[in-house]
Order: C-alpha cells, then sequence, then structure tokens
C-alpha cells in the first residue's frame, strides 16, 4: 500500500512486444488519472512511401512493415491492388495463397505464445528462463514454429520478407516435393499443436473483464482468414452484430484520429472504442471453426463470448491448430494450377482489401492511375485500432491493482500489454510504461 | 545438417539497417563456399532455425556501437557459449537472444562469427549512409575470407 498521493509508473521500453514503444499511467489521489501508450518508433510513412510506386510494389514494400506478420501485408495489398484493377484470383492459386497465410497465422502465433507471452503466466522473466525451466515445452513451440515457417519458406521463397508473391499469384509454384514434405511437417505439427491447446487451459488467468466493441471478418464458410466482411459487435456478451458493411465502405466506418501521445493514429469504429484480433475474431466467428475445436474452447473456459484479454493465448492456441488443420486440408485438395499468376493489367481505379492478421482486421486501400502508378494508399493496422481499447482495459486493471507497489504492478501492467501481442512497428503508429501516482 | 550458412540481418527500407543485405548482394554463391545464404528480420527463432547443426554460421549485421563510428567494422567470433548482445532490429528476441537460446537448448554452430557494420541512420527509407555503403564491400570480403579459412581447414583436415 502506498502512502503517496500521487504515482507515476512507467515502461520506458516494452519487452517481448515488437517494436519500440512505452507506457505511461498517472495515479492521482487513488484514481487512475492517465494511460498514455506511447509509440515512439520513427514514424514510417508508409503511405507516402507508396505514392508514385508502381501498383506492383506495395506487395513487396509492404511486406516489410512487420518482420512478424509480412504475408498478412502481402495477401492484403495484392488483394487490394487487384481488386483496383478488377481482377480476383481464385482457384488453386487462391488456395496456395490461403496455405501461405496459414504458414504465417502457425509462426506467428506461436512466436507470441511460447516466447513472448508464457513466461508471464509461468512468473519466468524471459524466453531464456523458460527454455532452462521447461525444455521440452519450448522446443515444442520451436518445433510447431518451424512448420509453420517452413510452409512460408516453400510458398514464400524465404521465412521472412517472402519474396515470391506477386500480383495474380506467384513468381514460382511449389514442387511436389516441397508440398509433400510440408505434409509430413503438419502431421507432427498437428500433435503439438492439439498439445499447445491442452496447455494453454491449464494456465491461470488474472480476472479481467472488457468492454468493446468487437470488429472482425466474418466468412461464409470459413473462420476468418484471407476475406470475409467486416462485422462489428457491441460490448454486450449477447449483443446481436451492431453493422456489417462491405470492405469498400470501411473508412466509413473506421475513423482514424492523431493523439498527442503517440506517433501511432488511434482509430474507432462507428464512434465505439473497438478492438480486433483474437476476442474479436472468437466472437465473431467461432461458430465457423469445426465443432471440436469450439468443444476444446469450451473445456478450457471460453463461452461464445470471451471478453477476458488474458484468456487470448487459448483462443491462439486454438488457431494455430485450426490453421494447421486448414493447411493439411488445403494440401490434401491441391492440384497444380496451370500458370503460376494470372494477369493483373493496371487501370485506374480504387481497390479495397481486408484480411485477418493474426493481431486482427488488417485493411489496405489503394487509388491507382491509368498506368498502375498508386496515387494514394491507405492502410489501417490492427494495433493502431487496439491502441486505444488497450488504453482502456489498463486504467481499469491498474484501478484494480493500485495496492500493488511499483515493480509488481509495472510487470503486471505489461503482461496486460502482450495480451494483445501489439505490434508497434506495424502500427508505427506504439511501447516505455510510466504511472505516475499522484 | 552441416556445413556453412550466411545469413544477413535487417531491413532495407530502414535506411542504414539494410547494409546486412546490401553485402548479401555482394556475395555470389557460386564463388563463396556456403551451403546456404539467408536473409532474414533478425527473429531469434529464425536465426536458430537457420545456424542448428552447422559447423559455420556467419551473420552479418547492422550494429550501434557507443560512442559510435558508422562504417566501422567489427567481428566477433563466438565459439559456443559466449553472449552477443542484441543488433539493430526491433523485435521480441533477437539476435543475443538467439545466441543465447540456441546455447540453452544445444543448437549453436559448432562456429558462429558475428560481422557487425556500425549505422548512422535508422529512420524510414531506402539508401545507406556514405559511410556504411562505403563499408558494404569491405565487410563482404570478411565474410569470403571466413568462409574460406573454413573451407581450407576442411580440406586440410581432410
Amino acid at each position: 500500500m502506498t502512502h503517496r498521493s500521487h504515482r507515476l509508473l512507467s515502461v520506458r521500453s516494452l519487452a517481448r512486444v515488437e517494436g519500440e514503444g512505452a507506457m505511461h499511467i498517472r495515479v492521482r489521489d487513488g484514481e487512475v488519472e492517465s494511460v498514455k501508450l506511447s509509440i515512439y518508433e520513427p514514424p514510417r510513412f508508409f503511405e507516402a512511401l507508396l505514392r508514385g510506386r508502381r501498383y506492383d510494389e506495395p506487395v513487396d514494400i509492404t511486406a516489410r512493415i512487420c518482420g512478424i506478420c509480412p504475408v498478412a501485408y502481402q495477401m492484403t495489398a495484392c488483394q487490394a491492388v487487384e481488386d483496383a484493377c478488377g481482377v480476383t484470383v481464385d482457384g488453386q492459386l487462391a488456395a496456395l495463397r490461403r496455405l501461405l497465410y496459414c504458414g504465417e497465422w502457425i509462426e506467428s502465433h506461436t512466436l507470441h505464445i511460447y516466447l513472448l507471452h508464457a513466461p508471464d503466466f509461468l512468473g519466468l522473466p524471459d524466453a531464456l528462463s523458460l527454455a532452462r525451466t521447461d525444455r521440452a515445452l519450448v522446443e515444442r513451440g520451436l518445433r510447431l514454429k518451424q512448420a509453420g515457417n517452413q510452409i512460408m519458406e516453400v510458398l514464400g521463397g524465404r521465412a521472412v520478407h517472402p519474396v515470391n508473391v506477386r500480383l495474380g499469384g506467384f513468381h514460382r509454384l511449389p514442387e511436389a516435393a516441397e508440398l509433400d514434405r510440408l505434409a509430413r511437417l503438419l502431421r507432427t505439427a498437428r500433435r503439438d499443436a492439439e498439445e499447445t491447446v491442452a496447455w494453454t487451459a491449464t494456465l491461470d488467468f488474472p480476472d479481467l473483464h472488457v468492454r468493446h466493441a468487437l470488429l472482425a471478418l466474418r466468412a461464409a464458410d470459413s473462420y476468418p482468414l484471407d476475406g470475409g466482411v467486416p462485422t462489428l459487435h457491441g460490448a454486450l456478451p449477447d449483443a446481436p452484430a451492431l453493422t456489417s458493411f462491405p470492405v469498400g465502405e470501411f473508412e466509413r466506418h473506421v475513423v482514424e484520429a492523431q493523439v498527442p501521445h503517440s506517433t501511432a493514429l488511434q482509430a474507432s469504429a462507428d464512434g465505439l472504442r473497438h478492438l480486433t484480433g483474437p476476442l474479436a475474431r472468437w466472437r465473431t466467428a467461432a461458430d465457423r471453426l469445426p465443432v471440436e475445436l469450439r468443444d476444446l474452447g469450451a473445456a478450457a473456459g471460453l463461452g461464445e463470448v470471451c471478453d477476458n484479454p488474458f484468456r487470448s493465448i487459448v483462443i491462439r492456441a486454438i488457431e494455430v491448430l485450426w490453421a494447421v488443420r486448414e493447411a493439411q486440408r488445403l494440401l490434401e485438395a491441391y492440384e497444380p494450377p496451370p500458370r503460376p499468376a494470372v494477369p493483373v493489367p493496371p487501370r485506374a481505379g480504387v481497390g479495397h482489401a481486408a484480411t485477418e492478421a493474426p493481431r486482427g482486421l488488417l485493411y489496405h486501400r489503394y487509388e491507382l492511375a491509368a498506368d498502375g502508378t498508386v496515387v494514394t494508399a491507405d492502410i489501417v493496422p490492427p494495433t493502431a485500432q487496439n491502441q486505444a481499447a488497450i488504453e482502456a482495459d489498463l486504467r481499469e486493471f491498474v484501478q484494480q491493482r493500485l495496492h500493488l507497489d511499483d515493480a509488481e504492478l509495472t510487470r503486471q501492467c505489461e503482461q496486460a500489454i502482450r495480451n494483445y501481442d501489439p505490434c508497434i512497428s506495424c502500427a508505427t503508429h506504439f511501447l516505455d510504461l510510466t504511472v505516475e501516482r499522484g | 545438417m552441416s556445413g556453412t550458412v550466411v545469413i544477413t540481418i535487417g531491413n532495407e527500407y530502414r535506411q542504414d539497417d539494410g547494409a546486412g543485405l546490401a553485402v548479401l548482394r555482394l556475395l555470389d554463391a557460386r564463388d563463396l563456399p556456403a551451403d546456404r545464404l539467408a536473409h532474414t528480420d533478425g527473429e531469434a527463432t529464425r536465426l536458430l532455425g537457420l545456424w542448428q547443426g552447422r559447423d559455420l554460421a556467419v551473420v552479418v549485421d547492422t550494429v550501434h556501437a557507443h560512442p559510435g563510428e558508422p562504417g566501422r567494422i567489427h567481428r566477433l567470433d563466438l565459439a559456443g557459449a559466449s553472449l552477443v548482445q542484441g543488433g539493430a532490429n526491433t523485435h521480441g528476441l533477437g539476435l543475443g537472444e538467439a545466441v543465447e537460446l540456441s546455447r540453452v537448448l544445444d543448437l549453436l554452430p559448432e562456429r558462429l562469427v558475428v560481422v557487425g557494420i556500425e549505422g548512422e541512420h535508422f529512420d524510414w527509407g531506402e539508401g545507406l549512409s556514405p559511410a556504411v555503403a562505403a563499408a558494404v564491400p569491405r565487410a563482404a570480403e570478411l565474410v569470403r575470407e571466413v568462409c574460406r579459412t573454413r573451407a581450407r581447414g576442411d580440406r586440410a583436415a581432410r
């Protein structure tokens, strides 16, 4: 218990998140006065960089926004530019794109679950301590992550910042032997993913219930990944969907605004503070999962709606298992297409696309000139959309834990932030913790 | 798995962080005694996956130094148990953690050489600072020398 009337908690550089940022919490007379997530990484000006580029360049350039989820950027950029050009990529080429995206979900989620977030739940400072404490656990995580990595290497040409993706499809199609090797890896990965779900269900989850609107894609016949209809749910657990809207109307519903303490934009959806990512996908599309996976979620304590961000690690584990199974399904149904890519001739127009990056809904819009030159570009990443919700959650979280000393409160706040797997460098738009207690 | 892997780290759209990729572009797999050339963002588990089981891993990364001298080249020869602190990547786990995690899990290559190029500017954008650009050919030559020395050692051993 503190006798001070003012407290300032400050984390100048958050560990185990992607990118560089800070958090500042000011407490005055027993009330949390302000919570600020500051993104101090230099603004990247991606949209400005893309202006004047050829229409086939965003697919490679935007992949460099994030080392952990480059495929999300590539897939969304491809679809948005192709939309502007009036081209739809379907059939086995779309299946291969989806397979690549599955690889990224497996790799990115597994990295977060095992190496970035698990130490928090086990009371350990970092992944190295976890490896020393439970070597088999880390080895399972690395094995599972490697399966996703291999999918990205085979389809993307390399595991990071893939170079094999192009408008209309791929530069090179995978060979049968490469796909056979992936199928063998996925058999082991499926067992590891099942064990991951069972393990996350045994973790202790601090009590925190959030009230935000939830935004995710809803696809016609699948859990959302590479497409769907943006669907906004209200905060109440049993609220029906507030609205669904075409991707082309995204910017009418999701509005970005600058805040003084961050180089990242913040966003609201239909005027509501909203959250994207695992909690939103579960709310919007858990009914699209195979019944066995829904049952695994129920057994792990997930209801139809999950409003505890700490349990997002369970949803991520289920999503890894789903992605492994989906990758297996795609491989079993694969037949080589006649050519690696379909033509995408340029034309003047505006194209939109949204996909589900591991951290949440990602939106791209490109306006093209007749010769394919990019006139304007707009990228709305999930972390920027989530930033206001994270700040609101931390306000409630800290208010309930003011009896803790600064060190413990700071540690718990950092864990709470990692619930959202924030990608500061893709938000450009995020974390240091400062808590002022007044 | 055995043999030599050359791994470059960095982001070409972040100014001097692109030095590793610039080095890679100067390396020709046909005259370099290496089994694999790879470029990554420096995320720890990807590094670990690339170098585990190798006889030699050469890692090229952009680094900070205090006091700094942009373009200065550092060679760190890590024989198994040494820890190197991370480079200029922005990820949750970087090069230093990759080395330590590999050590804990017995996944370090037999020999790990880090070629570090001191950078100057890391803001968004393309292009290297003049001093860093000038260092790229020298760093590439150092990579060749390390790989060839290893290859000559292997032949002598046979």
